[in-house]
């Protein structure tokens, strides 16, 4: 049966823990991804060096890491100038599973966001979403990153998605 | 009044124009075969784990010294509580992952409410410590689900006795 081959993606996985690097990779690379294509960072200094050195196609980042933390990291990808790639997909890792932990995170700007523990089906779920549901980055004085609404659900108030109601300076 | 103004950028998706989809791609057998690779790192991650006990053993002959919640021995075994935490779950060991969410929220809520640590305190860290070893040297998996439920039971009833402490 037909489905999604990964073994062109480059992807980096960063985790100050050995073990969860190599349950990763090992994950990735069953999922068809290319070993040579899994690179791994310790720290978020590395990650950044990794992505200035190579094409990466997906981050997947650990929340809790020393001395600069995931969601430092992926702000600094999003909001620095000198970010490597603003719009890198991202899924956030983390073993926080509180309300407002997830909120924290999709404020940051992941696209994607997976509690642990994790398993190959979760982690393959994530990266569907991001291959069928791409979302356009939105831009405000205090956001950017992915639309943060994934659905056109109902809600009261003016849509500010809508150029009616609000100016929206399309590219 | 905040500036409302937005702007919406669309860029190419950038997955799908590196993904194909064809007869190799993903499909429900290789999702079997990668949980069959995971389940086999199940030893090692138990070696390692068992590391991590004995680091978390280490941090807290210095916790008992130093008596203070924010002290970086309390942030180190945090950290491995954490890791422990998050990774237990994935090799079917969810009671351990349980153990050590107890024992996060315990070092959280105690840094936030309690100005000291007491001898409960101490007491409360070590059981769940000697939980997480108990577990690991057992190989606790979720088959023992009855005898988990006691003992979270036990180190609830412990956790709270101990965060109720203070304020009485």
């Amino acid at each position: 049966m037909p489905g999604y081959n990964l073994k062109n993606l480059k992807c980096l996985v960063v985790d100050d823990n050995a073990n969860m690097r190599s349950l990763l990779r090992t994950i990735l690379a069953t999922l068809g991804v290319r070993r040579k294509n899994i690179i791994e960072a310790f720290c978020v200094e590395n990650a950044l060096s990794e992505l200035k050195a190579e094409e990466i196609d997906l981050v997947i980042t650990d929340w809790k890491m020393e001395p600069v933390s995931g969601i430092d990291f992926v702000k600094r990808l999003r909001d620095e100038k000198s970010s490597p790639n603003p719009f890198i997909p991202i899924i956030l890792l983390t073993g926080y599973t509180e309300l407002e932990r997830v909120l924290e995170a999709r404020d940051a700007g992941v696209n994607e966001f997976l509690a642990k523990p994790i398993s190959p089906k979760e982690l393959y779920v994530r990266i569907l979403s991001i291959i069928e549901n791409p979302r356009p980055f939105i831009k405000t004085a205090t956001y950017f990153g992915p639309d943060r609404r994934r659905q056109d659900l109902p809600f009261e108030g003016p849509d500010r998605r809508k150029p009616e109601t609000h100016v929206a300076k399309k590219k | 009044m905040a500036d409302q103004s937005f702007e919406e950028i669309n860029v190419p998706n950038p997955l799908k124009n590196k993904v194909a989809f064809d007869e190799n791609g993903i499909d429900a057998d290789m999702l079997r075969r990668a949980d069959d690779a995971v389940a086999a790192l199940t030893d090692a991650y138990i070696f390692s784990a068992e590391k991590d006990v004995e680091d978390m053993k280490a941090v807290f002959v210095g916790i008992t010294r130093k008596r203070n919640w924010r002290c970086e021995d309390m942030q180190r075994l945090y950290l491995l509580s954490h890791d422990m935490k998050g990774q237990a779950g994935t090799y079917d060991y969810h009671l351990l992952s349980k153990v050590c969410d107890k024992l996060c929220r315990f070092l959280e809520q105690g840094a936030e409410l309690k100005s000291q640590i007491s001898d409960l305190d101490l007491q409360v860290i070590e059981v769940h410590i000697r939980a997480i070893e108990f577990i690991l040297k057992n190989h606790l998996t979720d088959e023992y689900k009855q005898q988990g439920d006691e003992l979270l039971k036990g180190l609830e009833s412990a956790l709270q006795k101990a965060l109720k402490e203070e304020q009485a």
